[in-house]
């Protein structure tokens, strides 16, 4: 487990190494400083906890990659942090316990509980229940599900930690098959709106999506939504989920139904019915994009509707551009560069309560069932 | 197709379902104050944080002779010095290309028809559809000539569908009594449709004011004891610093009651007295605050002397440091009868709140700034833990600290440790900053934003501007009719005059401690 902190935490507090039982007394003493001068214990810094956070993570390497993460995590989001591992460097079960604090107003220390637990081999079972014993009641549990794949593929570990949470977090786009779509989706149906979801890959779309809501608003493009006929979305290597679920997203507010899909080499087309006739959404690999998405078409108009276009782009540097025609940015907007860290942590407070990504990821399992039946 | 609530359907989950419209900005009073501290700074935020429209421009309007370049370079300052992010580069060229200037003088009609040339010119690159906002960060004696010139240069649309809207941003003080606001009311109106005004109060854009209503009705806990059977009293407190600094000029003719009393604290005492909405949206909640006006008890000429202390400050100590008297402050005649401090007693006459007072005070130079609204509850019965009546027990109090350190504490009694019991008051406290550990957006920020989207929830009707006024006013009319024979004073530094403890004692009550 990395102990470094990110730039703005002001000291994460040494880390223990602790039996698993002694936990939650030694959580409790963290804080306090035996040896101040004055003889009495002294806080440390004030302890805040705004959620239950449970990070589920493979194998420790997977640990290693998020540990910054979980300083940057604790810092806008003061949580109780349990990461379990499902590899351990030591024995079958090993506990550690440190605090990551930064400074607040006033020049207090507002610190995080941070425990790892590590388990290996059938000990592994264990994680659930101990992470249970630690939650703290009362607050907000949500469960990290850091591992690259479909938190509907993680078997009985995941199944009880979920059970636990309030809130699932993961990123599709780090999955390695589009299929996984469907499977997720069953999963989502299934657990209700009881539970939230936040799927990064939906969160790092949310600039896209203000992007072509403004771009289509009737405000400077009368008729546009109502009359949208083509979209193409050209974009860079690796999933296409976030592609399916920007799809998925439109034809869910607009209204498209019925997809049908045809693929040639390099783009997959959908023909939906849409209210005012066809609309035709294709997804195309661009050989120079490097971003998911990198641009985006749009095309419009019909009998009772003038007709209009209007592309959109990435630029370097995390921007977003509204193109002229000669493909040239007329209009930049700033898209707040957010890392992992900062999409989990914004997520934490929306509970994933967002039922407009359950229902886009509906329709991108019906996109997928189409491409693999 | 589901629509949204802007007529967007893509617009749902997105900014509230409401989106800021493509739309230039212009500020009149470009290069003053307000622009360079809150505004610019307040749109650059905007703009990192993807909120603003892809179509927008901001105008500055100004005397100065300036241009494009000079006014983005006197922008970028701004940002750098005042901004909660510095500009960085990269971005900073981005947001640059929709800063604009026109030179012009208030007075001017040619100025106004060079301003509209100016905005059809920049408009159209933009993909701004001729939406415009006029930010008037100017002087109250300045609304209505520059309100009549927009309209003769041809700049105001009327509210109609599918046109290009025009809306128009008036900062406080609305007037200086009843009669002059409802003056500029008029006069704005002759030109604006009310759906068109949004008078900017910059405390309701503050995040503990907001949540003040989050805590009222998204608890179980607090509304069914936010009345007069549970309620003692209520004390809403704005306290500042520093002195007049650099607003002699403005503040010798308003005093606190004008700068004070009049806006913040009567829209925080709405907030706080207000009855359930029974939807968020504009109208109803500025309902609902205006019934809380109306039912604010009027002041006799008897109760303006037991139930209204003023005073002004005299020279002391603020922090350890010399402050000169009110008198003595740059640009204050010698012989001032300007109120820096007010107290005031009063009531909301309604079932809830019957028999309850609320304790309002505001001044300058007190020992620290400090807004908050404190709600105290009544005693427990003298029996059991409380039966000692010459050490009764602390009673409870719920305070939402509005500025600085935002948050809220709640204090209660417990039993200190050991074999006796001995009652002790702690504080439960919550604070936005180290609880949720991010930047809160300024509160000039969601206000820009809410104008851009059409939200007026957190703006000023009309009705309540002039209902606060005629409040007010009789106040000013009574303190006029009377003269100023006496004025208390208090030191620099100190929490008032024993005037306004004594307003206060007389009840067996005292001021909190901030």
């Amino acid at each position: 487990m990395s102990e470094e902190a990110s730039a703005s935490t002001v000291a994460a507090i040494a880390t223990r190494s602790v039996d698993v039982a002694a936990i939650e007394r030694e959580l409790d003493q963290l804080l306090f400083d035996p040896l101040a001068e004055s003889g009495e214990e002294q806080a440390i810094g004030v302890r805040a906890c705004m959620s239950n956070l449970v990070i589920w993570a493979p194998t420790r390497a997977d640990a290693d990659r998020i540990a910054n993460d979980v300083a940057a995590i604790a810092e806008r989001h003061p949580s109780r942090i349990i990461v379990l591992v499902g590899e351990s460097r030591e024995r079958d079960l090993a506990a550690y316990v440190s605090a990551i604090c930064h400074l607040a107003g006033g020049g207090r220390q507002v610190c995080s509980e941070h425990v790892v637990v590590e388990a290996a081999g059938a000990a592994t079972r264990r994680l659930p229940s101990i992470a249970r014993s630690l939650v703290v009641g009362d607050l907000p549990t949500a469960l990290w599900w850091t591992a690259p794949a479909s938190p509907a593929t993680g078997g009985d570990v995941f199944r009880q930690l979920a059970a636990m949470a309030d809130h699932v977090i993961y990123d599709s786009a780090a999955w390695p098959d589009d299929r996984a779509v469907t499977q997720s989706a069953e999963w989502a149906s299934a657990t209700g709106a009881g539970v939230g979801l936040s799927d990064l890959a939906w969160t790092r779309i949310r600039p896209w999506r203000t992007l072509i809501a403004r771009a289509l608003d009737p405000s400077c493009a009368a008729g546009a939504l109502a009359s949208l006929r083509e979209v193409t979305i050209e974009h860079g290597p690796g999933s296409t989920i976030p592609v399916l679920l920007l799809v998925g997203w439109l034809a869910d507010r607009l209204g498209w139904k019925q997809p049908a899909r045809a693929g040639a080499s390099g783009a997959t087309t959908w023909t939906f019915a849409g209210p005012r006739g066809p609309v035709r959404a294709t997804a195309r690999r661009a050989a120079d994009a490097t971003v998911n998405p990198q641009r985006i078409e749009v095309a419009w108009g019909g009998a009772d509707a003038p007709a209009g276009r209007r592309a959109l782009r990435a630029l370097d540097g995390g921007r977003l551009a509204i193109l002229d025609e000669r493909g040239e940015p007329r209009r930049v907007v700033a898209t707040p560069d957010r890392d992992v860290a900062e999409l989990v942590a914004r997520e934490l407070p929306e509970l994933g309560r967002d039922p407009l990504y359950r229902r886009a990821l509906d329709v991108a399992r019906s996109l997928v069932a189409g491409a693999h039946a | 197709m589901a629509e949204s609530s802007s007529g967007n359907p893509l617009a749902a989950g997105l900014e509230g379902g409401l989106l800021a419209e493509p739309s230039s900005v212009v500020i009149f009073g470009a290069a003053g104050d307000l622009a360079r501290r809150k505004l610019l700074p307040a749109v650059y935020n905007l703009f990192l944080d993807g909120m603003l429209p892809a179509g927008c421009a901001i105008v500055g309007f100004a005397r100065r002779d300036m241009d494009d370049g000079s006014y983005r370079a006197m922008a970028r300052e701004a940002v750098q010095r005042y901004s909660r992010r510095p500009p960085d580069d990269a971005h900073w060229q981005d947001f640059e290309r929709s800063i604009f200037y026109a030179k012009g003088n208030l007075e001017d009609d040619g100025a106004y028809r060079s301003l509209r040339e100016r905005l059809e010119a920049i408009e159209p690159g933009l993909g701004i559809p001729g939406n415009r906002i006029y930010y008037l960060s100017i002087p109250p004696s300045e609304i209505i000539p520059v309100v009549e010139r927009l309209e003769r240069a041809g700049l105001v649309e009327a509210m109609e569908p599918d046109r290009p809207f025009s809306r128009i941003i008036v900062e406080k003080p609305i007037g200086h009594d009843l009669a002059s606001a409802r003056e500029i009311n008029e006069a704005v109106a002759r030109v604006f449709d009310e759906r068109q005004v949004f008078r900017i109060d910059h405390y309701l854009g503050k995040e503990t004011v907001q949540s003040l209503l989050v805590m009222r009705f998204a608890n179980s806990i607090f509304e069914p004891l936010w009345n007069q059977k549970y309620i003692d009293h209520v004390q809403i407190t704005v306290a500042e610093e520093e002195g007049v600094g650099t607003r002699a000029g403005y503040y010798e003719e308003a005093g606190a009651l004008r700068d004070m009393v009049q806006n913040h604290i009567l829209q925080l005492l709405c907030m706080v007295a207000m009855e359930p909405p029974w939807a968020l949206n504009a109208d109803v909640v500025r309902d609902h605050k205006i019934a809380v006006l109306n039912c604010l008890r009027p002041l006799s000429a008897e109760a303006l002397e037991s139930c209204v202390v003023r005073a002004q400050y005299g020279p002391g100590f603020v922090r350890g440091e010399d402050a000169p008297g009110y008198r003595r402050e740059e640009g204050i005649k010698p012989d001032s009868t300007t109120d820096t401090y007010v107290a005031i007693k009063t009531f909301v006459d309604n079932w809830r709140w019957a028999g309850v007072p609320f304790y309002l005070r505001t001044g300058k130079r007190l020992p620290k700034r400090a807004s908050e609204i404190a709600v105290q509850f009544k005693d427990v019965p003298q029996i059991l833990f409380n039966a000692e009546g010459s050490a009764p027990l602390e009673p409870n109090v719920l305070v939402l600290r509005i500025q600085p350190d935002e948050g809220l504490s709640l204090r209660i009694a417990t039993k200190l440790p050991g074999p006796r019991v001995r009652i002790y008051p702690v504080k439960m406290d919550f604070r936005y900053g180290s609880t949720f550990g991010e930047q809160t957006p300024e509160a000039y920020e969601r206000l820009i934003l809410d104008v851009m989207a059409g939200d007026a929830t957190l703006f000023m009707r009309r009705d309540a501007v002039e209902a606060s006024w005629a409040w007010v006013t009789q106040i000013l009319e009574g303190w006029k009719a009377r003269g100023t024979r006496y004025l208390p004073e208090y030191p620099a530094g100190t929490w008032g005059p024993v005037e306004a403890d004594r307003l206060i004692e007389r009840d067996g009550r005292k001021w909190r401690v901030p």
